[in-house]
């Protein structure tokens, strides 16, 4: 059983199903979900969260805003960050490591990428 | 006789005419190929300023029809999406529940409920396709109701524009613009722009902020990507 508490932020309801199904196979079991980067924020103060998955292309406040917003911010700072979209520009990789993004997956992943780059951040 | 009597002045008159005439002859010859050419301009070239004019009026007028649709094809699809989610999520329950009850020594079967459960995973996964098709089926949703706002601003634009009522009536008319309806839609003081994102409310799913996909200048895969984190 794993111990991480995970944030899936995302605004497409089945990409948080298909995210959250698969880290449930992956032992993954304690997960809360956001709607786009304003919610995420307020589940992090509502929960103990140690890992973050996040799209960037969201309503309101998207991923990049939402992880600048989080390195700014002492309490959640060192919270592994993997940002997974369907945005693959060499540009907007430079910009989402500038902004603290720990990794980076372009969709469609696979389950195993998906825990490989997890297991990367978790060593 | 005297009214038979052709003055001075009258052949005077005569003579400037036929002088007149003359000259719009000469004018006329000089004319005349470009008169021709213009001719078989307008006869060859405005069917296709017709088709044109036409396109575009067939084309504004289909583009509610093909943002409804598009709507309709987003709407669709999440729901068979959710459906096949739903199934799949049951397989890996019962793939669970065999899996419980299951004799440790029975390794076929524990291979077979793994194959089963890895199809399952497989399939979930694969769904995510839905999810990148609709943000591009909202991007291209986006880009027709943009089209159609500034389509509107235009003959807007042109209808208010200090020139006279036939020259403006033509230009809007060659754009396949029915006079009567938009005059009408202007005395009412239709905001058209208003009306038309009132009309065509862009779907649920169309709130993706930066969402642009323009040409970018150069593409990573995931390779580069793990290269680049090392």
């Amino acid at each position: 059983m794993s111990d991480l508490f995970i944030l899936i932020v995302d605004d497409s309801p089945t990409m948080r199903r298909i995210i959250k199904n698969t880290l449930e196979r992956l032992g993954h079991r304690e997960s809360v979900e956001a709607g786009n980067g304003k919610e995420a924020l307020q589940q992090l103060e509502e929960h103990p969260i140690n890992f973050i998955i996040t799209d960037w292309n969201m309503p309101e406040m998207n991923g990049l805003e939402f992880v600048t917003e989080l390195r700014t911010t002492p309490e959640y700072e060192k919270i592994p960050v993997l940002m997974i979209t369907t945005r693959g520009m060499k540009d907007d990789v430079l910009q989402a490591v500038q902004a603290g993004v720990n990794n980076y997956v372009v969709k469609p992943f696979t389950p195993e990428t998906l825990e490989q780059k997890m297991n990367k951040l978790l060593a | 006789m005297g009214s038979s009597m052709i003055k001075n002045d009258d052949y005077g008159e005569i003579i400037t005419r036929i002088k007149q005439i003359k000259s719009l002859f000469a004018f006329g010859e000089g004319i005349l190929p470009f008169l021709e050419e213009l001719f078989v301009f307008l006869r060859e070239v405005s069917p296709l300023l017709n088709d044109v004019s036409e396109s575009i009026m067939n084309t504004t007028g289909l583009m509610p029809d093909a943002a409804s649709e598009l709507d309709t094809a987003v709407a669709e699809t999440t729901d068979a999406t959710y459906q096949i989610m739903n199934r799949v999520e049951q397989i890996m329950s019962h793939v669970d529940t065999l899996e419980m009850g299951q004799n440790p020594e029975d390794m076929e079967s524990a291979m077979m409920l793994g194959e089963i459960r890895n199809d399952a995973i497989a399939i979930m996964t694969a769904l995510q396709f839905h999810d990148i098709v609709s943000q591009k089926l909202v991007h291209v949703r986006k880009v027709m109701a943009e089209i159609q706002i500034k389509m509107l601003q235009l003959f807007t634009r042109v209808y208010e524009l200090h020139i006279e009522d036939e020259i403006k009536e033509n230009i809007l008319a060659t754009f396949g613009v029915n006079i009567e309806k938009f005059h009408n839609m202007m005395e009412k003081k239709i905001n058209v722009d208003t009306r038309m994102t009132a009309d065509s409310p862009a779907p649920a799913t169309a709130t993706k902020s930066n969402k642009n996909e323009e040409t970018p200048p150069s593409a990573f895969n995931q390779n580069d990507i793990d290269d680049l984190f090392g």
